[in-house]
């Protein structure tokens, strides 16, 4: 799982790195406009932030807890899970579509937005097992 | 991916997909909420677990199942019932059209 996680990093830096390289390249040759290299780059880090949240649901623990208590972490690790899933996906289609002047501003609002959402269902979820007096985790 | 429609495919694997979203329950939970056979069920729950939607841990003499869904998977999960849903609203009318033709 660890070697894993490495390798799908390292995988993305070398994807990202001639990524950059490349679009930067294309606009100082004219082959493509001026606003196409950072619209790519944030629209694949969009990306990437949906990816992650994709896999987030799928990463399980053993079941040392109460089956209950598994279950309201999973719950937590869903709603997680969308919410970047989501947000990431909203950020790349903003860099996709948005003026640039405006890209900034919209991309910053929603993956605000899905950031703040996963605070308060961190914290529901907290107050949730201190109601029920589970240790917190 | 086709392991996943394919277990996406069955209305009894989504919803023990379903119940498990609450909770991870044991194999004769989720059984005492279908009125099958135990081999069947257990036949379900072999199909969830080739496609890797379900975890499995056994916990002494019990099997405790747990979700194990993307958010991908979750979606073509919402959408494997929908579309079912209404597939079979669709095959109703048509069922009882046919039932009405042969009395």
């Amino acid at each position: 799982m660890f070697w894993k996680s490495i390798l799908s990093s390292i995988i993305f830096a070398l994807l990202f790195a001639p990524a950059a390289l490349g679009l930067k390249w294309a606009a100082a040759h004219h082959i493509v406009s001026g606003d196409i290299p950072v619209r790519g780059m944030e629209m694949l880090m969009g990306l990437l932030i949906a990816f992650y949240g994709n896999a987030i649901p799928k990463t399980l623990q053993h079941l040392r807890e109460g089956r209950s208590e598994s279950g309201r972490v999973q719950s937590l690790r869903r709603t997680i899970g969308w919410l970047l899933t989501v947000g990431g996906l909203g950020f790349a289609a903003v860099w996709a579509s948005a003026p640039l002047s405006e890209a900034v501003g919209w991309s910053m609002a929603v993956m605000g937005t899905a950031i703040g959402l996963i605070v308060v269902s961190i914290v529901w979820t907290h107050m949730a097992q201190r109601r029920t007096g589970q240790p917190a985790r | 991916m086709n392991a996943i429609f394919k277990a996406l495919a069955d209305p009894t694997r989504r919803r023990v997909l379903e119940l498990l979203k609450t909770k991870p329950m044991t194999a004769g939970e989720l059984s005492d909420h279908f009125p099958f056979s135990k081999p069947t069920m257990s036949a379900h729950f072999t199909v969830l677990r080739e496609a890797d939607l379900v975890d499995v841990q056994k916990s002494g003499k019990t099997v405790i199942y747990r979700l194990k869904l993307s958010v991908l998977e979750d979606a073509l999960l919402g959408f494997a019932g929908a579309v079912g849903v209404v597939a079979r609203a669709a095959a109703a009318p048509k069922s009882r059209a046919l039932k009405k033709g042969t009395s």
